[in-house]
């Protein structure tokens, strides 16, 4: 069943399509995929979504869709389920012109739940791609951008029932829109990136949605989630920035990320008995063994539950805890190249310098 | 030892020498260092010389993640050291990755700028830096005014960090410190002396491997504290000698129980280490009326020598003791010992008339109360005759007897053997009669000492019998003998 082509998400697969999108995200907060997934399951239930290769697009339009704001905050302030559809056909009415599909942003947690309850509610199929090959926090950190296409316009629907279309330069986005999910309960449905299907083919990143149902479940092929194990030990310690000490999260002025910076320390439970750091802010960018880089962003680092082998959210980490850190490389190579890495750079504190290191630096931990 | 070139700073020069480096990490500073660099970004150390001090930043040290890979770059660039600025948030892990891959680290909570000037001005100027360690210790010393031996150690201490120093005693027993057992060790030792050279202990500094101090170096900082334990010594023995009661104050502490600091302090009062002893006491006789300080005329005449304690006032006699050779018979050491007691009540006598007890053998100073109480028995028995010596071990009841106040017991005495008294014309039978009872009624022997034929002896006994005194009668016998040695002394 190796590269098995999967035509469809329909309530065969789409809880296996579920576990498998869980397995791309540094953590998760379970109540808000709950939600997503009962969103999810409630529209492909009444129409299953049919799955487009990006080689293989009609001609036409395509627009991406995410969530913004807070997971959580789905979960408390439930969907009325309407408001992936409303961001589409909001964003159609500003440029003018029909979807052909939508691709999600990218393939981590809720998003590829919730892009495929907005294709079955639009009746519009779902690309077998996205942006990102994974999760990354700021809209504008897509392959898209990378190949010179615009995040915005960009329409907004929130479930207080607002739509908005955000028609300004893509380094003005993020800034614009936290007040408005702020004020709309925590989260909103975007609709961005429109684009053509030949933007789309050279710039999506292919297959990942297939591979996460593969991912998923072994009856749709083997698993292509393919991680590389950094370390097996126990969390030794788990520090706080001076700005950013626990209980008291920077606030999140402009151009800082949504979150706090932490270190986790892990004591390598086998020889050479490696100390570990790991560094995060949003998303664990960098791995030290010994002070030597062993993996860092784009590659994606997660820590996992040495016994279920799910994902530990960095704030439900605990010191003396057992972990398994394992390293997942970058969708595309696109990441790794210059402007990849400069799209990245972001202006946390914790992160401030480290995609100033030399490429040298950087490539040493590299599989 | 191996000699390194004056020219290399050493790590542990720099802890020692330049201000400002906090709590250190990573346990190795026996390396060179021969530059100073400013970093102030990560790709900086991958062009740094080996040897070098690099001194981050503290926007660099801001994060815990670029302080480690400073760290891991250091290690890998053979750097000599890394001075960091403190932060409370990653000083427990970036110390520990320190200790794990042995880079020397050094938290600092001075500006990094100002560390770095220091650091190569010391760099730049060795032997100006090794001279004003030598300063700095000789300043340390001579603050001190009163020095005392943890005060000096300490000194010795912060002026040879990653060291280990010890002072024994002149029997090679620990006074201060301990010894490493690490057969890795090189050890300089130098002989602490006071100012008649004799032997007061011994300086040792026991170095890691492959450090990079060299001797010289320990030796004149050696030199300097040993100057400071003579002193210390020499004063201890002045302040003894005129107040007379350092010593006398150690050994009532001493049998009391209480050993803290005696080691210590009987080193710088000069008391022999070690052991077996011989303990003397000199006492002053009954009829003795000295007109002058008796300690005066006793010390003047004791010896001065390493296995002679000076002599201390216990109670109302002067105690010293001698340390045996080891190498001779007890008896000859203390035939020896005797003599020499001997000569000193002899010589005092002309001034002080007195006598001495000798102890048997004990084996340490633990044993010293034991060896007081006999010496002074003997002491007390000898008292009988001035200059007289008695070893406790050959006290028999005639010296015991010989104590006994004769003038008092004369009249008594005289009563008990009226009878005898008045038959014997030339004295003969009381003598018989006194020899006898001190030789356990044994004709034989007292024929032996009063050169007389044993016939002689038996008729005289009967003599004695028959004017009613019969010594083997229990109930007559110690009073005879109490009688016969008041009428008959020294016997």
């Amino acid at each position: 069943m190796n590269g098995q082509y999967i035509p469809a998400i329909n309530t065969d697969n789409l809880d296996a399509f579920a576990r498998g999108v869980r397995r791309f995200t540094t953590g998760i907060d379970e109540a808000g995929y709950q939600a997503a997934l009962d969103w999810a399951r409630a529209e492909v239930t009444a129409r299953s979504v049919p799955l487009l290769r990006l080689n293989d697009l009609p001609r036409g339009s395509f627009c991406s869709l995410s969530i913004v704001g807070s997971a959580a905050a789905l979960s408390e302030l439930l969907p009325e389920g309407n408001e992936a559809l409303r961001a589409i056909r909001t964003l159609e009415r500003w440029v003018g012109t029909e979807f052909q599909g939508i691709v999600p942003l990218n393939c981590s947690g809720e998003n590829p739940l919730i892009s495929a309850a907005a294709a079955a509610a639009s009746g519009k199929p779902l690309v077998d791609g996205d942006g990102c090959g994974r999760v990354l926090p700021l809209l504008e950190q897509t392959t898209f951008t990378l190949h010179g296409i615009s995040v915005g316009p960009i329409a907004v629907a929130t479930p207080m029932r607002d739509d908005l279309i955000l028609d300004a330069p893509a380094t003005r986005i993020e800034e614009l829109i936290r007040p408005i999910v702020a004020a709309a309960g925590g989260w909103a449905i975007v609709a961005c990136y429109p684009m053509s299907a030949e933007q789309l083919a050279m710039a999506g990143l292919p297959g990942t949605l297939s591979n996460a149902l593969r991912s998923g479940h072994p009856d749709f092929g083997p698993d292509p989630l393919v991680s590389r194990t950094l370390c097996r030990g126990t969390i030794s310690g788990i520090e706080y920035p001076i700005q950013s000490i626990a209980g008291q999260p920077r606030s999140s002025a402009a151009g800082t990320l949504p979150s706090a910076p932490v270190s986790i320390l892990i004591s390598e439970s086998a020889e050479p008995r490696s100390h570990l750091r790991l560094e995060a802010h949003n998303e664990i960018f960098l791995a030290l063994a010994d002070g030597r880089v062993i993996a860092s962003a784009p590659d994606q680092i997660l820590i996992l539950n040495p016994r279920t082998h799910e994902v530990i959210n960095l704030e439900n980490l605990t010191v003396g805890e057992p972990v398994h850190v394992a390293m997942v490389p970058a969708a595309s190579p696109a990441w790794k190249t210059k402007q990849g890495r400069l799209l990245m750079q972001l202006s946390g504190h914790a992160v401030e310098g480290f995609y100033n290191l030399s490429e040298d630096t950087m490539n040493e931990g590299a599989p | 030892m191996r000699e390194r070139p004056s020219k290399d700073l050493t790590v542990s020069d720099l802890l020692r020498d330049v201000m400002g480096l906090g709590q250190a990490f990573g346990g190795d500073f026996t390396g060179a260092a021969r530059s100073v660099q400013i970093v102030d970004s990560l790709d900086a150390i991958s062009v740094a010389h080996p040897h070098t001090v690099l001194v981050l930043t503290e926007s660099l040290a801001s994060s815990g993640w670029r302080v480690e890979m400073a760290l891991r770059s250091a290690w890998e660039r053979a750097a000599a050291c890394v001075v960091v600025p403190h932060s409370p948030v990653h000083e427990a892990s970036v110390g520990a990755l320190a200790d794990r891959l042995g880079v020397p680290m050094f938290l600092s909570h001075e500006n990094p700028f100002q560390v770095a000037v220091r650091v190569a001005a010391a760099i730049a100027q060795p032997e100006a830096t090794r001279a004003a360690l030598l300063a700095r210790v000789a300043h340390e010393l001579a603050a001190l005014r009163d020095p005392m031996p943890r005060q000096i150690m300490a000194v010795l201490e912060r002026a040879l960090p990653q060291k280990n120093i010890y002072f024994t005693g002149p029997d090679d027993g620990v006074l201060l410190g301990h010894i490493v057992t690490d057969h890795r060790m090189e050890s300089t030792q130098l002989l602490v002396t006071d100012e008649h050279r004799l032997t007061i202990g011994t300086l040792v500094v026991q170095t890691p491997p492959d450090s990079p101090d060299s001797t010289g170096k320990i030796e004149e900082v050696l030199e300097l504290a040993a100057a400071a334990y003579s002193l210390w010594a020499a004063r201890t023995r002045s302040h003894d000698e005129r107040a007379g009661v350092r010593s006398s104050l150690l050994l009532e502490q001493l049998l009391s129980g209480d050993s803290e600091d005696y080691q210590l302090l009987s080193t710088a009062l000069g008391w022999p280490a070690g052991g077996p002893f011989l303990m003397a006491a000199l006492g002053l006789t009954s009829a003795s009326q000295a007109t002058v300080d008796p300690a005066m005329v006793f010390r003047s005449f004791w010896p001065r020598r390493p296995d002679f304690s000076p002599l201390m006032r216990y109670k109302d006699v002067w105690i010293g003791w001698y340390r045996l050779k080891g190498n001779a018979p007890i008896d000859d050491d203390l035939k020896a010992f005797s003599k020499i007691v001997g000569t000193v009540v002899n010589k005092a006598a002309n001034t002080v008339p007195c006598s001495a007890g000798v102890s048997g053998c004990f084996s340490s100073m633990a044993g010293a109360s034991q060896a007081i109480l006999e010496a002074t028995t003997a002491a007390s028995v000898a008292v009988a005759v001035a200059g007289r010596v008695v070893l406790a071990g050959q006290m028999g009841p005639e010296q015991l007897l010989a104590t006994l106040p004769r003038q008092a017991m004369t009249q008594p005495a005289r009563m008990v053997l009226a009878g005898l008294l008045e038959a014997d014309v030339d004295g003969t039978l009381l003598k018989t009669l006194a020899c006898l009872l001190d030789v356990g009624l044994a004709p034989s022997l007292a024929a032996q000492q009063l050169g007389v034929h044993r016939n002689t002896i038996t008729a005289r006994l009967q003599k004695i019998k028959d004017l009613g005194y019969d010594p083997g009668d229990p109930r007559q016998r110690l009073a005879l003998h109490l009688a016969c040695t008041v009428l008959v002394p020294g016997i």
